[in-house]
């Protein structure tokens, strides 16, 4: 059976994205004692008894809804599930404006024009599908490649391990 | 006389690039170029300090020898016109955001953001010289091919945030501050890539633990309208909605008021070309709490607490230790005087202007 497990697009609030996330920030930072105690006097707090934890908890789920959306560069199944997620376009413009009579104008006009936006939308959608099918595919497609190239690679290891040991099989 | 034009999409006098270009227009026009300002989108506010990018051929007192310097710092068509003209082109970098911020929230400004680094990449080997306002701008046009680069700093006149604030709004809050708890600020665009929520999710973390009458401003138009409202869903989901404001666009005199009623500065954003509030909070004597991503380090140098980590607990702690420390405080309020002083116009102004003739002649 075809592996369809969807791979989770990697969000940059958990600890590993946001490490690669961090990791072109510069090194020689004016005020590195300060910096440090700062970084003492945060864990220590979370160390004290009255240490909010379940509201610090609810701010770090909160937070999950900014993460930033990204796929490694060479995580193929990450790329398909962005590919995926973006595929899911929205026919319906936001109408937001200062002024509340172009406002109203945008919500005249957004569904004055629905019929054709909505049925271009659908069309989008459904490209964005077809996209992601052949991402799976390929995705699918290299993954046996990488699995057979593994195999050969390892039955060549054995076989020069073999010829070293007897060479008069060369 | 040696003509120097500038270029750029959209001219506006209050955004921080509007004001960087009539400024050097001026520092040009008094070292004896012929200068003007052309542009596509002109606001009504400097209508007539601008005139129209398509009326370039047909300029008055058009001479052999001209430059460009265009302000890059969004894709748009006008670039790829102006490297149509005869005309040899230099770049302004002011930086182009990275368009991975806008997808979700903005998909047509991640667009515009993409294009502009396609344009960049095509065009900047070939631009004859580009000055960045940053070393973090310069390190990216210098890997992009372009061979001669100088770092010059927006012109910023600190002389402008001398007038008089709006007596009503700095009454209101000098109110509400007499009541007790902080004042928080953070000012910019309201836009994915400078991440207001990171900053409302370490003030919600900071009112629980450390001084639950502490107050957030959010000081700046909106660029992402899905982004404006995920923000204010935010705020009511932590509790804050009451102490967070959304001013949206201010004017200047409000701005002032806001700076001259805060007790700490914010900034925790992922991608900046150069940043200029951090250097008005500093004129205000306003300490600084930034993130060290991009050219914000540039930028803050030694006179704010540069963080490496982010997460809410880390920032309560420290605009905690700028409330509780006063000696930290007024050693970053003096090295605040300081960099505004390094980056005020009657330094970066003569160095821009080196810069730029220097590289007009080593590239000619």
């Amino acid at each position: 059976m075809a592996r369809r497990a969807r791979a989770t697009v990697r969000f940059l609030t958990d600890a590993r994205a946001h490490d690669a996330l961090s990791r072109d920030l510069p090194r020689d930072l004016p005020r590195p004692d300060v910096r440090a105690e700062i970084e003492a006097a945060a864990q220590a707090a979370t160390a004290r008894p009255d240490f909010p934890s379940e509201y610090v908890d609810r701010v770090r789920e909160q937070s999950a809804r900014f993460a930033l959306r990204t796929a490694a560069p060479d995580d193929i199944r990450a790329a398909v599930a962005l590919l995926e997620e973006q595929s899911n376009v929205q026919a319906l413009a936001p109408v937001d404006s200062r002024n509340r009579g172009v406002a109203t104008a945008k919500q005249v006009v957004r569904k004055a024009v629905f019929f054709a936006v909505n049925h271009l939308s659908e069309q989008v959608r459904a490209l964005g599908w077809a996209a992601t099918s052949v991402g799976e595919a390929a995705a699918e497609r290299i993954e046996q490649l990488e699995a057979r190239v593994l195999e050969l690679e390892t039955r060549l290891h054995a076989l020069d391990g073999r010829e070293a040991e007897d060479p008069s099989q060369s | 006389m040696t003509e120097v034009h500038q270029f750029l999409p959209t001219f506006a006098g209050r955004d921080a690039i509007g004001m960087h270009t009539l400024r050097l227009r001026k520092l040009l026009r008094d070292a004896g170029f012929d200068s003007d300002i052309y542009a596509v989108d002109i606001h009504e506010d400097v209508r007539a300090q601008a005139r129209p990018a398509s009326g370039f051929r047909n300029r008055p007192r058009a001479t052999d020898d001209a430059w460009i310097l265009y302000h890059f710092s969004i894709g748009h068509q006008l670039f790829d016109q102006v490297r149509e003209l005869d005309v040899p082109i230099a770049l302004d970098y002011h930086n182009v955001t990275d368009a991975k911020f806008f997808w979700r929230w903005e998909p047509r400004a991640a667009t515009t953001m993409l294009e502009g680094r396609r344009q960049l990449a095509v065009a900047a080997p070939s631009v004859r010289f580009a000055l960045a306002d940053s070393e973090f701008n310069e390190r990216e046009i210098i890997d992009l091919g372009c061979e001669h680069t100088a770092v010059a700093p927006i012109l910023i006149d600190f002389t402008d945030y001398d007038t008089p604030p709006d007596a009503t709004l700095l009454a209101e809050r000098q109110r509400t501050r007499a009541q007790g708890g902080s004042d928080w600020l953070s000012v910019g665009r309201v836009a994915p890539n400078k991440c207001q929520h990171d900053v409302m999710l370490a003030f919600a973390v900071y009112r629980r633990i450390y001084d639950p009458r502490a107050r957030l401003t959010l000081v700046g138009g909106q660029s992402a309208g899905l982004y404006w409202r995920a923000l204010h869903t935010l705020a009511e989901d932590l509790g804050i909605a009451g102490a967070v404001t959304f001013t949206d666009v201010v004017s200047h005199a409000q701005l002032l008021a806001y700076y001259r009623t805060t007790d700490v500065f914010v900034l925790l954003s992922e991608h900046e070309g150069f940043n200029v509030p951090v250097l008005e909070a500093m004129h205000f004597d306003v300490p600084v709490v930034a993130f060290a991503a991009s050219a914000v380090p540039d930028t803050v140098g030694d006179a704010g607490i540069l963080l490496t980590d982010k997460s809410p607990v880390v920032v309560a702690a420290a605009a905690e230790r700028l409330r509780s420390d006063a000696l930290l405080r007024t050693s970053l309020v003096e090295s605040g005087r300081k960099r505004v002083e390094h980056f005020s116009i009657a330094r970066t102004g003569p160095h821009m202007l080196d810069a730029l003739t220097r590289l007009m002649k080593e590239s000619s």
